[in-house]
């Protein structure tokens, strides 16, 4: 009886304590703002007002997609074309767009990042056109991207509006009693402590009235597209060529093509295009990088080729080439392996610009 | 209900424990009451639909069961039979009635006839389990065996909650007589210390161990069925996935059955002890779904063996062995496969194991060998063994026949061995590369799946059997979870693992038989 007695006052106790411990760590941390009421004290929530109160501001280490999620609570905009995509689509703006629009543009967005701020958006805005930035890890499910998982509640809920029957794999559960003591958001928890004992970076909140390029900090304009920074923005050609095949590995060094991820762009391109005009556009790559991806990912054409099926038996138009070729864009009008500079971008705008 | 879910563990069981033991200090009747509500409901919350089915079974059965204990009663052969019929006719009609449409109208194409229409019928949970228990009841009333009657005994019995949606499959003579006892009611430290480990050990089996196997025995099945070709390295490495993945998953089900009826004081037998160290088939079933090979055993076997033995009784030794072991054990395991569900492969799989035994049962007739074998030679016997079933898990698995054919072929090398588009000329990296099929999978997926295939050969081969843990005479001093230092604390990690895992879908395999 000793031995039973020993065993469960050892064995309730210790599962007290882990589950105490795990609980406090990821309701304290809390880095998706479960079991917080404050989200509007949070940096983004800051950027975000600050944002709609001024023409720009500077960027700073955030959260880009609670970014957004906070731009589109508080932007007293009316765009007509909303555009969603990686950070391939940020240079869409009023430079390149002759409309109101509202680039919603995040880094290394996923379809789960096109599904869930589009349903946002349009859920607040009334725009005729969304402009969706298709990058060749689309369907890519070892695209190592997680970012997303910042709005995994708004994907999960978007996402079965789409296509009821859609099967979602909950990676984290959205049930309050489930976070607390989840692996995953423990993991996230544990990520975000080590960020924030590591991080450096300050976090004032800036905002310039003027959107001329800074020296060593992006602008983001009220119209969501970006300005960037002197010393990334004028680097030379030389440097550029040294570190593109970065760009031509970015989420595409391992490739799973997910069925799962087609069904969902596909069902997004349907539920979006009863009521919108939609727009697919490939983002040109660097041409000394797309010389080397038909050398080595062939897939990346392969994935344009059924981009353009998929929109084609859809009726919808696509813009751009992943071949910059196509849109006449050269060397010199590229940031970098995979970012078009705003006269590359015009140029492929300007399809848009002639036809509306 | 789920038992690995935060409902069920965080809200039901305790509201279910807590209150059964306080009932149980006043009014033993009062607390099977209560433990039958308890049943019934998480039955109904698991499907609504099915609980009047799950009733009105009840209900026939004792009424009949009562009948045909009656030695007085006229017509009781006929009762027997109106009675077992009328299960198996339910049984049938919910879980063939389908598969038995599909199959006609096969043949009635061929012949150029029209075809029937699909019956719309939802399979009720636990069908295959709870006809099984009371026909056992029916039969053991007629023969006068049947001891203990009463109707809340009875249906603590049939609805009991750890084992009615898959098992194991409960005799009433072992339950019936422990919930009429009243010591059992009482709140004993050392069964809910034995509930407490073995639950937990079914949790862990089944949340991180089994659904990491299903993730890589999916590549494999999800592919084919697609329409890829399984070359050699994925076809190997996907069925050991899924052996492993069906192991842990039935057997973590299991376990968890067994600890949450300790926690109620009752003993149930366990289903499971260690079957991958079976060093041959016949040892193989005594070990696996113990169960079912039992209920089978007593039910069907011995008189269908016993009957078939008169017949070929001095017919010469072919006749002899024809009908003593060779008929009746291949009726006896194609019942248990197409038992499994409306599936050819499923019969398959009963034919195949059948097959196994008989030629088990002969060589053992023909070269009897009863000194201690050496270590070459058992471990030659377990590879035997355990290849025979990983094959057998194949057919089990599959889809249809076709599928699990393209696997064999991968198996035995006949699909290639996918050495890459672009092969760098090191034969080892391409194999390893190209292992699960998948374009650039990455490096650590591939390793984390070797690592999870050698956990499972570890601790289906070193790690002892949890059904060690579900006997209170061994219980005592000798277990290392229940006796030394480490194992309450070794056990609560491995719980809090567990339930850190359960936000994910994570349904029983067993759960659709």
């Amino acid at each position: 009886m000793n031995t039973a007695k020993h065993f469960m006052i050892t064995f309730m106790t210790l599962v007290t304590f882990l589950f105490l411990i795990i609980a406090s760590l990821n309701y304290f941390v809390d880095p998706l703002n479960i079991f917080s009421d404050s989200d509007d004290e949070s940096l983004e929530a800051e950027l975000a007002r600050t944002l709609a109160a001024h023409q720009n501001i500077v960027t700073t280490n955030m959260d880009e997609r609670k970014f957004q999620l906070y731009r589109i609570k508080y932007a007293e905009l009316e765009p007509e074309v909303i555009i969603v995509g990686a950070s391939r689509v940020l240079q869409i703006g009023k430079n390149t767009l002759r409309k109101n629009s509202l680039n919603l543009g995040v880094s290394g967005a996923t379809i789960e990042d096109h599904v869930a701020l589009l349903d946002l958006a349009t859920t607040k805005f009334k725009p005729k056109m969304i402009i969706i930035g298709t990058d060749p890890w689309i369907f890519n499910s070892a695209s190592g991207q997680k970012r997303w998982q910042s709005l995994r509640t708004e994907y999960e809920s978007a996402v079965t509006k789409l296509q009821p029957d859609i099967i979602v794999n909950q990676t984290i559960s959205t049930r309050f009693y489930d976070q607390l003591i989840n692996y995953a958001y423990t993991k996230e928890s544990l990520d975000e402590l080590y960020k924030r004992y590591t991080s450096t970076d300050d976090v004032v909140v800036r905002y310039v009235e003027s959107d001329a390029p800074l020296q060593d900090r992006d602008i983001i304009r009220k119209d969501g597209s970006r300005v960037y920074n002197k010393n990334y923005a004028n680097r030379t050609q030389e440097d550029v060529v040294a570190n593109i095949d970065g760009w031509i590995e970015y989420s595409m060094s391992s490739y799973y093509d997910s069925k799962e991820l087609l069904n969902i762009f596909t069902a997004l391109l349907d539920h979006y295009n009863k009521n919108y005009e939609v727009v697919l556009l490939l983002s040109p790559y660097h041409p000394v990088a797309y010389k080397k991806i038909l050398e080595k990912k062939q897939i990346v054409v392969e994935i344009e080729n059924r981009i353009r099926s998929i929109a084609s038996t859809r009726g919808i138009q696509v813009i751009g080439s992943y071949d910059p070729s196509k849109n006449n864009c050269s060397n010199e009008e590229f940031y970098d392996g995979a970012h078009p500079k705003d006269v590359c971008m015009h140029r492929i705008m300007n399809k848009l610009n002639r036809i509306n | 209900m789920l038992f690995n879910s935060y409902e069920f563990i965080f809200l039901f069981l305790p509201v279910a424990f807590i209150v059964f033991y306080l009932i149980a200090g006043k009014n033993h009747s009062g607390a099977l009451a209560w433990l039958a509500f308890v049943s019934l409901f998480s039955y109904g919350y698991w499907s609504l639909y099915a609980l009047p089915i799950l009733i009105g079974s009840i209900i026939f059965n004792y009424s009949l069961g009562l009948c045909l204990a009656n030695p007085d009663a006229r017509k009781r052969k006929l009762l027997l039979f109106f009675a077992i019929t009328s299960n198996l006719l339910v049984l049938a009609f919910f879980k063939y009635s389908n598969f038995f449409i599909a199959n006609t109208n096969a043949l009635r194409s061929f012949f150029g006839f029209g075809t029937f229409d699909y019956l719309d019928v939802i399979l009720p949970i636990g069908i295959s389990f709870f006809t099984f228990t009371q026909m056992a009841f029916l039969v053991d009333s007629y023969q006068g065996k049947v001891k203990e009657r009463n109707l809340l005994h009875y249906i603590a019995f049939v609805t009991f909650f750890p084992y009615i949606f898959s098992g194991p499959i409960i005799h009433h003579r072992q339950v019936m007589p422990q919930f009429s006892s009243h010591e059992n009611s009482r709140l004993n430290v050392q069964k809910i210390m034995l509930g407490i480990t073995i639950f937990t050990i079914g949790l862990s089996k089944k949340l991180l161990l089994a659904d990491n196997f299903a993730t890589f025995a999916n590549l494999l099945f999800d592919g084919t069925k697609m329409g890829e070709v399984p070359h050699l390295m994925i076809s190997w490495f996907g069925s050991l996935a899924y052996s492993f993945q069906l192991y842990f998953d039935f057997s973590g089900y299991s376990d968890m059955a067994v600890g949450l009826a300790l926690f109620f004081g009752i003993l149930i037998p366990n289903n499971f002890n260690a079957p991958f160290k079976a060093t041959n088939i016949i040892d193989f079933w005594q070990r696996w779904h113990i169960s079912l090979t039992k209920y089978i055993g007593e039910y069907l076997y011995t008189p269908l063996a016993l009957r078939f033995t008169r017949l070929g009784f001095g017919r010469g030794p072919f006749i002899d062995t024809l009908c003593s072991l060779i008929v009746p054990t291949m009726i006896i395991f194609l019942i248990i496969g197409i038992w499994h569900g409306p599936n050819w492969t499923y019969v398959v799989f009963g034919g195949m194991h059948g097959l196994f035994l008989i030629i088990n049962h002969l060589w053992r007739q023909l070269l009897p060998n009863k000194k201690k074998l050496s270590l070459i030679k058992t471990s030659l016997n377990w590879l035997i063994t355990f290849l025979c079933v990983n094959a057998s898990f194949v057919m089990f698995r599959s889809e249809n026949i076709s599928i699990a054919s393209e696997i064999y072929k991968g198996m035995l090398g006949l699909n290639g061995l996918n050495l890459g588009e672009y092969y760098s000329g090191n034969m080892v990296k391409e194999i390893v590369k190209g292992i699960w099929q998948v374009d650039n999978m990455p490096k650590e997926t591939i390793i984390e799946s070797f690592l999870l295939i050698f956990l499972g050969f570890i601790v289906v081969l070193v790690f002892p059997s949890s059904s060690k843990y579900t006997s209170l005479e061994q219980s005592d001093s000798k277990l290392f979870y229940v006796s030394s230092t480490w194992g309450p604390i070794i056990l609560a990690f491995l719980f809090v693992l567990s339930i850190m895992q359960l936000g994910k879908p994570s349904p029983f395999l067993y759960f659709q038989f």
